[in-house]
C-alpha cells in the first residue's frame, strides 16, 4: 500500500542501476526496455483482468512485478504482486479496487521514470 | 567464467548482464528456457543465472536437464525468483540449482554466488581430471599386470585369457586356432657359460625376434624360463602351423647369437618348438592342445633341436620344412 504523495521510485535502486557502468547507460537502456515492455505488459494485464483468465493474469502479473522492481517501481511492483497473489487465489471478481491502484500507481511510476531518463 | 542468463523479462536480462559484466565476466543471453537448453548444450558454460517462471522450458525443468546431461564441465546454476515464493526456491534446489537469488537482484548478491561457483567448477574440474588421471593408471595397472616383465611379450596371465577366450569363440562359430610352443635349446648352459645378466639380454632378442615374425591377430607369450608360447587364433586353409612355427626357428637362429657353450652346431642360439591346432569337433581342451604342443616340442627336442615338430593331425603338418619360403 503507498501514499500517493509519496516517491514512487525507490531511489538506491536507481542509484544501484546508475552505478553499474558509472556513465548511466545502463540505467538508460534498462530504464527504456522497461517503458517499452510495461506499456504493452499494463495492456494484456488490463484486456485478461477484464476477460477473468487467472493464469494468465498471474503470469503477466508476475512478470510485470519483477521488471517493475528491477527499475525501483517499488509501489507498482507491490500492486503487481497483489493483483498476481490474487489470481493465484482465483479471487479476480473484485478486481475494481486493484485495477484502479494498478493504474493510479503505472502512471506515477512512468511518469517518475521518465524523468530519470532525461536527467543528464 | 562464461555465464548464460536465461531470463523472459528484458528488464532483468539486461539488469543481470550489466552486473555480471561489471564484475568482469562474460554472459550471453536467453529469453526463454528452450534456447537457453540450446545454448547450454552446445557447452561451454560455468554458470546458468536462470528465471524460474519462464514460458515453454521454465527453471526447474533447465536445472533438471542439466543435471541429467552427460557434459564433463559442471554447470552452476543459481535460480532467481521472487521472495513470495519459498516453495520454488525448495523445489529449484531440489531439481538441481546449486542456489538461489532473490529479485530484484542486486551487484551483491550476485558477486558472493559467482564467487561459490568459481570454487565448484574449478572442484569439479580437479576431480573430472583425477578421476581421468585413475582411469588412465588403472589400465596401465592392467596392461603391467599381462605383460612379462623381461621381454615385454603377454605373460601367463595373458596367455590364459587369450587361450580361453580362443578356445570358446572357436567352439561357438567353428574356428581352426593353433598353437606353438618353443624353447631356447641349451639355455641352461647358456647361462652357466655367458651369466645370467647375458642369459635375460638373450631371452628378450628371442622375445623380439618371436614378436616380429608372428602376423596380426597371433599373440605371442612368455610361457615361463626360456619357453614361449605361440597362439595363431584363426587358421585359413592355406595356413601351416609348422610353417610358421619354421618361420620363427629360422628367424632366431639367423639373428646369429652366439652360444659356444653349446655341444653341436651351429654355434648360435636357436630353438626347438612343438605345433599343433584344434580344429571344430576335436574333443581336447584348451590345456589339452597345449599339451599336445608340448609332447611334439619334447619330440622335436629328443630328435636333436634345432628343429620343429608338428603334432598328428596338426593343420598342415605334411609340409616338408625345406619347401617353406621365407
Amino acid at each position: 500500500m503507498s501514499d500517493l504523495l509519496s516517491d514512487p521510485l525507490n531511489r538506491p535502486q536507481i542509484e544501484f542501476l546508475l552505478s553499474l557502468d558509472g556513465t548511466g547507460e545502463a540505467l538508460q537502456e534498462i530504464v527504456g526496455e522497461y517503458l517499452t515492455m510495461s506499456e504493452e505488459g499494463r495492456e494484456e494485464l488490463l484486456r485478461i483482468l477484464h476477460e477473468g483468465d487467472t493464469s494468465a493474469v498471474e503470469l503477466a502479473a508476475h512478470t510485470l512485478k519483477g521488471a517493475s522492481a528491477n527499475v525501483g517501481a517499488t509501489a507498482l511492483a507491490d500492486v503487481c504482486a497483489d493483483i498476481e497473489s490474487h489470481a493465484r487465489e482465483a479471487q479476480i471478481e473484485d478486481t475494481a479496487g486493484l485495477t484502479e491502484r494498478f493504474e493510479s500507481e503505472f502512471a506515477r511510476a512512468r511518469d517518475a521514470l521518465h524523468a530519470v531518463t532525461v536527467r543528464p | 567464467m562464461r555465464i548464460l542468463i536465461a531470463d523472459d523479462d528484458p528488464t532483468s536480462r539486461l539488469l543481470l548482464k550489466a552486473i555480471v559484466s561489471k564484475l568482469g565476466h562474460e554472459s550471453i543471453v536467453a529469453e526463454e528456457g528452450s534456447r537457453a537448453w540450446d545454448l547450454l548444450s552446445s557447452g561451454g558454460i560455468d554458470v546458468l543465472l536462470t528465471d524460474w517462471m519462464m514460458p515453454g522450458v521454465d527453471g526447474p525443468e533447465l536445472c533438471r536437464r542439466v543435471r541429467e546431461g552427460t557434459g564433463d564441465s559442471y554447470v552452476y546454476i543459481v535460480l532467481t525468483t521472487g521472495l513470495d515464493h519459498p516453495e520454488h526456491i525448495l523445489e529449484g534446489m531440489s531439481s538441481g540449482a546449486d542456489d538461489y537469488l532473490i529479485k530484484p537482484v542486486d551487484s551483491f548478491a550476485v558477486q558472493t554466488r559467482l564467487i561459490a561457483a568459481e570454487r565448484m567448477t574449478e572442484l569439479h574440474g580437479t576431480l573430472a581430471q583425477t578421476q581421468a588421471e585413475l582411469e588412465r593408471a588403472n589400465f596401465d595397472l592392467l596392461e603391467q599386470s599381462l605383460t612379462d616383465d623381461l621381454t615385454g611379450l603377454g605373460n601367463r596371465r595373458r596367455m590364459e585369457e587369450d587361450l580361453i577366450r580362443t578356445h570358446a569363440r572357436a567352439l561357438r562359430v567353428g574356428r581352426t586356432y593353433g598353437v606353438a610352443l618353443f624353447d631356447v635349446d641349451h639355455f641352461k648352459l647358456y647361462n652357466d657359460h655367458y651369466g645370467h645378466v647375458a642369459g635375460d639380454e638373450t631371452l628378450r632378442n628371442v622375445a623380439a625376434c618371436i614378436d616380429f615374425i608372428v602376423r596380426a591377430g597371433e599373440c605371442a607369450y612368455r610361457y615361463g624360463g626360456e619357453e614361449f608360447l605361440l597362439l595363431m587364433p584363426d587358421l585359413g586353409l592355406g595356413d601351416s602351423v609348422l610353417a610358421t612355427g619354421e618361420r620363427i626357428r629360422r628367424a632366431v637362429m639367423e639373428a646369429a647369437i652366439p652360444h659356444a657353450a653349446r655341444p653341436s652346431l651351429p654355434p648360435f642360439v636357436t630353438l626347438s618348438g612343438g605345433v599343433t591346432s584344434w580344429s571344430p569337433g576335436s574333443p581336447l581342451s584348451f590345456m589339452q592342445v597345449v599339451e599336445k604342443a608340448d609332447e611334439a616340442l619334447f619330440q622335436a627336442k629328443s630328435a636333436g633341436r634345432n628343429r620343429i615338430h608338428a603334432a598328428p593331425g596338426s593343420v598342415g603338418d605334411q609340409i616338408e620344412p625345406s619347401a617353406i619360403s621365407r
